[in-house]
């Protein structure tokens, strides 16, 4: 197969009207979980702040309910119908939710807890990250309805996950990055091939971070 | 006896001319003066312009596009139109090709066309009966084999399905000029109905072998992407149409478009897709009036070139 007469179009199935909307179906239908995850974040976030262990495990378990929560219903149920690789991603993010919630029942941290200045700089990045960015999907779509949240939409939850992945140790943390960053470059190229340059902020962001959350000193 | 006519009598043929103008359909007897051609192995006649899926009714479980994509089919079925394209290949299209034939009790006025795309050479029947049953009809009209995946074995079990009477036509397909050679092969060795390929005003590549071969071979021809994906609107959309376009029958660019392809001799049908009804009417206009002739087409090939 000559496969440099394809391009990505050609394996898109769908446009940008279909995409967008899938945003506003899921929080419609699943009516009053957004509100659950909008206080599940601002809690995590205080979490974040916290030094003690009991705090770090919180997180890690609501991060991993986050990924299974965004695998099995927006990417299973909404997503990969109209497009099939993201039903692979969406078992995918229910492995990595799993793999979250067991490292949080049975990690036995070597180090201390990042310093209080990095603990609330951590937080303030996590909170402006799930607070800001839903909103690229209404500015793209012109519905409000169309909020992309944590714990819903996958772009936003790999990206706010990196902050929380900071928690880990850098060998854990670099496995665990390992399904967020073909996720992004997965979502970029379909953004980009449906010309949805403002969504396109999420993926690129999380693959920009990707190489510092890596290579970031656990302290 | 003097007629004198009432401004109720007035605004009411205006309302009745205006509603007319707006769906040709109403003016049209679709069973009559629609243009036909017949499918070269059984004589068959089949409206030249059909509908394609790719892209458009791929909408999942979105019940509000299910409903507005079922009212795009209507005005297909309403204004003429039978042959109805889609394949495995288009995520959901065949869920909601189903759901909206069912809405609109239309299985008995759908031309029902698919394809087998799978490199599974042994899974033909298993596809084209899952494919059925998300369509819910009895059996395809046609069953396609998408861009010649796994052609070899696809072939074989499709020529068995049509002995046994389990799909009326067969047939294989290519897109955007790709394995021309291979598809000019087949179309010469084997006992084909059908050839689906890629020709517009653009793309005119297929006029140099493929269409005289079907003709020779008495296969019929399905002309995919009509409007280049779309291009076509993008880059001629906000040019006028030249002065001689209704001498050609076309009222707009889509039937300019479609009536280049099917004023060619060896194309059967052509499958547009859309997402929107009034762009349905469009394209539906190319299925009445006349058609151009030969030095018109060339005129028409021409006027897009200067552009």
């Amino acid at each position: 197969m000559d496969w440099s007469s394809y391009s990505l179009a050609d394996f898109l199935m769908f446009g940008p009207e279909v995409f967008l909307r899938l945003y506003s179906r899921v929080n419609r239908d699943f009516w009053p979980w957004p509100v659950v995850t909008v206080l599940a974040s601002v809690l995590m976030a205080w979490l974040l702040t916290l030094g003690e262990l009991w705090a770090r495990r919180a997180v890690l378990a609501l991060l991993g309910m986050a990924w299974v929560c965004s695998g099995a219903g927006f990417m299973l149920r909404y997503y990969g119908p109209i497009n099939s690789p993201v039903e692979y991603f969406g078992w995918g993010f229910i492995a990595q939710g799993i793999a979250l919630g067991l490292t949080a029942v049975v990690w036995r941290p070597e180090s201390a807890s990042p310093d209080t200045s990095r603990r609330r700089l951590i937080a303030l990045a996590w909170l402006l990250v799930v607070c800001l960015l839903p909103w690229l999907v209404v500015m793209e779509s012109g519905e409000w309805q169309a909020l992309g949240l944590f714990a819903i939409t996958p772009d936003l939850t790999v990206l706010a996950s990196l902050f929380s992945l900071l928690l880990l140790p850098r060998r854990l943390r670099a496995l665990l990055l390992l399904l967020p960053a073909l996720w992004a470059v997965f979502s970029a190229l379909t953004l980009w091939t449906l010309g949805m340059t403002v969504l396109l902020i999420m993926p690129l962001a999380t693959l920009a971070l990707i190489p510092f959350a890596i290579s970031s000193r656990q302290r | 006896m003097r007629f004198r006519l009432s401004r109720r009598h007035f605004l009411a043929g205006m309302a009745a001319m205006g509603l007319t103008l707006r769906v040709p359909g109403l003016l049209a007897d679709t069973s009559s003066n629609a243009i036909t051609r017949e499918i070269p192995a059984t004589g068959e006649p089949l409206p030249v312009i059909g509908m394609g899926t790719w892209r458009t009714f791929n909408v999942g479980g979105d019940q509000q596009l299910i409903a507005q994509r079922t009212q795009v089919l209507k005005t297909f079925f309403d204004l003429g139109g039978t042959l109805v394209d889609s394949s495995p290949m288009y995520g959901s299209a065949d869920d909601v090709m189903g759901q909206a034939l069912s809405a609109l009790e239309a299985r008995d006025r759908v031309f029902a066309a698919t394809k087998i795309w799978t490199g599974d050479e042994n899974a033909t029947r298993e596809q084209a009966e899952v494919s059925r049953r998300k369509w819910q009809v009895a059996r395809f009209d046609l069953l396609q084999i998408h861009n010649l995946l796994g052609w070899e074995g696809h072939l074989e079990t499709l020529k068995s399905m049509k002995a046994e009477g389990e799909v009326r036509y067969l047939g294989i397909t290519t897109s955007h000029g790709r394995r021309h050679r291979d598809i000019e092969r087949l179309m010469a060795t084997e006992p084909l109905d059908f050839v689906q390929l890629t020709y517009n005003l653009l793309d005119r590549e297929v006029e140099e072998r493929l269409l005289p071969l079907a003709r020779e071979r008495g296969i019929a021809v399905i002309v995919n992407r009509p409007f280049q994906g779309g291009s076509l609107f993008r880059r001629f959309d906000s040019e006028p149409l030249p002065a001689w376009a209704g001498e050609v029958g076309c009222k707009n660019w889509a039937e300019f478009f479609l009536k280049y392809i099917v004023s060619h001799p060896a194309v059967t049908c052509v499958i547009p897709a859309t997402t929107r009804v009034d762009h349905m009417r469009e394209n539906m206009g190319a299925l009445y009036g006349p058609l151009p002739d030969t030095s018109q087409r060339e005129r028409m090939a021409q006027y897009v070139r200067s552009l």
